[in-house]
């Protein structure tokens, strides 16, 4: 037995524990973790929405000051800084903290649905793509190269044009539930199904070359040796295996839906106003840019810091996911 | 000593070589167009741009006022209307010439022929023939035989026979004369219109399509087109053979028309003095006005032109009309053009506005509650305690279970509109679901247009109206007849809640328009106004539109309906001054 002090013995840990390890000795990363922390608590507790839900009381407000379509005609265009309007009005005397709080909610929605859709299916559809015999693997994957063809952003203009005209016709059915589903959302809900609906072939790609070059692995032989079934090997040896780099790549794409959702609602294809959408916000008031800057440089900035900080955060993953490429 | 001697001399000569360049400097005028004019062919002309540029290259039969858009003589010197008004006899003036402008040198040159009854005749003809398709050929069916030969198959034997038929005939080279299938006093202000101006026959059958090219076209008016680059500018010089120069103060040599459609550069364009006239777009309209220089070189004037929201009267839940004034009354008029256009707009109760004949505009009895208290109206207070009373009435409690739809074409000051008014309803009606759609202008107007099914349109939708002539006719018939309009609010005699009113409103639209005596046609136009906004309220009206413009203040211009280039008086002098420094 030992005796006194036991040696400083290096605990094992885990390859997700070590990996956070890393992640903290980011600094970058840690302040973009930090930051949108704190956009996730603004986007939940914007108003009570969440806190009143299980008593069925009345929705307040409550990191936003008022609630975001609340406009006030004479106190419109008003300065940061007035009493009661910490981050000034806009056009219509609504108050811009609020509505860049508010804000938070669409973005961050975007950001955490269309990723999870995409790298839900991306995944899937590429672990299968990559693990399969090659004719079936082929025929996948001519499948992506065709959805590649395809100009995404114009492919996405069209399906929210057809959303929306579908919405107004009033259909029935489950298109029906859709709309209702839409209408709730304030017309994300389709910004959401057309980001999630093509941006799963990059990630796609990914999984399969990942499952191709990590099913060559010795480690894979010797469980097919040992006679494990593929489900096991797929679950247990080559999802954890490549789950990391893509990771990495899907919160790199993050900053790309955010921007997306932006740019929809810029062109009036995303969020129905009065949602205060960032893009939204901008597109509405970037023409007053010299006489009230505030009222598109706040969610403007908004838009910068949080594409920022994902991207920021995703380096530092990706530093912490992929030994190799530490340091680069 | 000598050197300085020939220097003194060289400075003397080249100054006299130089004085009648300095002397003779051309007078330019830089003006915005605002977009690609989508036409210059007065036949198939249908907007604002488009017109803007054939007044200057085609005279009218008659002309507008100035003041009251009454007619005044253009190419016709006189005319002569039969007692009921069906036959209008124009005589012409005999010293009009067709010019032609090298694109190369803008050098003009006489033609050996002068505008007479036959070109009038050929430009009405050409507007009506079916082969044309112009949309415009529509307020020239007043005249007899012209709904016929417009809507005839250009393959039928009868073609020809039908275009004999049309009330149109050139008596002699200098006198043409109209016969109308119904009275219509307001023919000859219709008489003022790009549809009917005299076109150069063997100039069309030459270049076809293409007779509007640069190099091709062939004018009569004060300027004539040296240079168009498509969606970039168009250059106009003046005309010197125009008859008219020594009786109009202008000295305007030519014009450079810019482009430009982002209101916002070209404000900044005319801040850099690179434009003689701007706009005032929407989020600068305070700074303007703040502005102690450029408040000075602003002006803000009525015109004809109305802003107001349709409602689609035969789709759920607009179909009852207690929702369709209840939401009318929603509407803060005031406030809105106080607070969001920003731009001295009036605040409408009617569609027609005040200068146009017929016009009900500021009537108490008609829809007060679209009027502040000074004018006699309502006021906004009480106009919502009864708005919400109509609303429960009609089944929708504070709004409850009422989901909207409100379309509007995209456009930033469109958008602010409509969240404004989005905003003002869900006050009135928290429980109602209102969404704002925009479509881009040309989807829009298909969505609109009545051939599309019902469950692709909106509840509300926005639109403006502008005049075509200064007549209620233009209005209230034009647009809204039941059956003889255009109708997209889609008005029917079925109407289980207001059939009987539409019927009414169908009939005194169309007997003013039989009716000679004015004081009579007004009465019939206050009614069939009170019908449309009260009664059935197919319509909110929301504000009477006013122009918004910067001029320099070296340019001294005059305020026709449609610009009057060869009325203005340009400083250029003081304009180079200002440009060079």
């Amino acid at each position: 037995m030992f005796r006194g002090k036991k040696p400083k013995k290096a605990r094992s840990r885990g390859p997700f524990r070590d990996a956070f390890h890393q992640l903290l000795k980011h600094r970058a990363a840690v302040v973009a973790g930090l930051y949108i922390l704190l956009m996730i608590i603004f986007a939940l507790f914007a108003d009570t929405s969440i806190i009143s839900l299980p008593f069925g009381k009345e929705v307040r407000p409550l990191i936003a000051l008022q609630h975001y379509a609340k406009t006030s005609f004479r106190n419109r265009d008003l300065p940061p800084g007035t009493p009661g309007y910490p981050l000034g009005t806009d056009y219509l005397g609504r108050d811009i903290w609020s509505r860049t709080v508010y804000g938070t909610r669409v973005s961050l929605s975007v950001a955490f649905v269309a990723a999870t859709v995409s790298l839900l299916i991306g995944l899937t559809y590429g672990v299968i793509s990559g693990f399969a015999r090659p004719a079936i693997d082929n025929i996948m994957m001519r499948f992506v190269d065709f959805l590649y063809g395809f100009p995404l952003l114009i492919f996405i203009i069209l399906l929210q044009a057809y959303f929306k005209a579908v919405s107004r016709a009033g259909a029935t059915g489950f298109m029906g539930l859709l709309t209702q589903l839409d209408r709730a959302m304030g017309g994300l809900f389709f910004v959401f199904l057309a980001l999630g609906m093509l941006n799963w072939i990059g990630m796609a790609r990914l999984a399969r070359g990942q499952t191709l070059s990590v099913k060559q692995k010795e480690y894979i032989e010797a469980a097919r040796a040992l006679g494990a079934s593929n489900l096991r090997i797929v679950f247990r040896h080559i999802l954890p295996n490549i789950i990391g780099p893509c990771i990495v790549a899907e919160t790199l794409a993050i900053p790309g839906y955010i921007l997306t959702e932006a740019f929809l609602s810029f062109i009036g294809l995303g969020v129905t106003p009065p949602t205060p959408s960032w893009g939204l916000m901008i597109s509405d008031t970037y023409q007053a840019i010299r006489v009230y800057p505030w009222e598109c440089l706040i969610p403007g900035a908004a838009l910068t810091l949080t594409t920022l900080a994902f991207n920021f955060l995703g380096d530092g993953l990706r530093d912490a996911l992929d030994p190799r490429l530490r340091g680069t | 000593m000598k050197g300085a001697r020939i220097g003194l001399l060289i400075v003397a000569v080249m100054g006299l070589l130089l004085w009648p360049a300095l002397g003779q400097e051309k007078v330019v005028l830089h003006y915005n167009l605002g977009t690609e004019p989508p036409t210059a062919d007065p036949a198939l002309a249908e907007d604002t741009t488009s017109v803007n540029i054939i007044e200057q290259m085609f005279m009218g039969l008659t002309d507008l006022a100035e003041d009251d858009y009454s007619p005044i003589p253009e190419l016709a010197t006189s005319w002569e209307v039969n007692e009921d008004a069906t036959e209008f006899i124009f005589h012409l003036r005999n010293d009009v010439h067709w010019v032609h402008c090298d694109p190369a040198t803008g050098e003009v040159t006489k033609l050996d022929r002068l505008v007479t009854a036959y070109d009038v005749e050929y430009g009405v003809l050409r507007t009506l023939d079916p082969r044309s398709g112009s949309y415009y050929a529509a307020v020239l069916l007043i005249i007899e035989g012209a709904a016929e030969f417009n809507s005839a198959d250009p393959e039928a034997e009868n073609f020809l026979e039908l275009r004999d038929a049309v009330g149109v005939e050139a008596l002699d080279e200098w006198t043409i004369k109209f016969t109308l299938r119904a009275p219509a006093a307001y023919f000859l202000q219709i008489a003022s219109m790009w549809v009917a101006r005299p076109q150069p026959q063997w100039v069309i059958e030459e270049h076809g399509e293409q007779w509007i090219e640069p190099g091709n076209i062939v004018t009569n008016g004060p300027y004539c087109m040296k240079e168009w680059v498509h969606e970039d500018h168009m250059v106009m010089v003046k005309n010197p053979y125009w008859p008219d120069w020594d009786k109009v103060d202008g000295n305007i040599d030519e014009i450079y028309f810019t482009m430009v459609q982002e209101a916002s550069t070209a404000f900044a364009m005319y801040l850099n003095n690179e434009l003689d006239v701007g706009p005032v777009p929407l989020p600068e309209m305070d700074r303007v006005k703040a502005d102690p220089v450029l408040s000075k070189e602003l002006t803000i004037r009525p015109i004809p032109c109305t802003y107001y929201y349709g409602f689609i009267t035969t789709k759920p839940p607009v179909d009852d009309p207690r929702v369709r004034r209840a939401l009318s009354m929603a509407i803060d008029r005031v406030t809105l053009v106080e607070e969001v256009t920003k731009g001295g707009q009036i605040p409408a109760n009617t569609f027609a506005p005040e200068m146009i004949f017929g016009s009900a505009a500021g009537d108490t009895s008609i829809a007060p509650w679209a009027l502040p208290e000074e004018m006699g109206g309502w006021g906004y207070e009480r106009a919502v305690e009864e708005a919400r009373r109509l609303m429960a009435e009609a089944g929708y409690p504070d709004g409850e279970g009422l989901e909207l739809l409100l379309m509007h074409n995209v456009s930033e000051g469109h958008a602010r509109i409509a969240q404004a008014i989005q905003a003002m309803w869900l006050e009135v009606f928290p429980k109602a679901s209102i969404r704002i759609e925009t479509q881009e202008w040309k989807v829009y107007l298909t969505t609109l247009k009545p051939d599309t099914p019902i469950e692709n349109q909106p509840h509300i939708y926005r639109l403006g109206w502008c005049m075509d002539y200064p007549d209620q006719n233009n209005w209230v018939h034009e647009v809204f007849n039941p059956e003889e309009g255009s109708n997209w609010v889609r008005m029917s005699f079925d109407d289980p809640y207001v059939g009987e009113a539409i019927r009414r409103f169908s009939e005194l639209t169309i007997q003013a328009q039989m009716t000679r005596d004015p004081a009579e046609r007004q009465a019939l136009y206050r009614e069939a106004e009170r019908l449309l906004v009260d009664e059935i309220a197919a319509i909110a009206p929301i504000y009477y539109y006013t122009e918004v413009v910067l001029t320099k203040p070296w340019l001294s211009r005059r305020w026709h309906e449609i610009n009057h280039y060869e009325t203005w008086v340009l400083d250029m002098e003081a304009k180079m001054a200002a440009r060079g420094g």
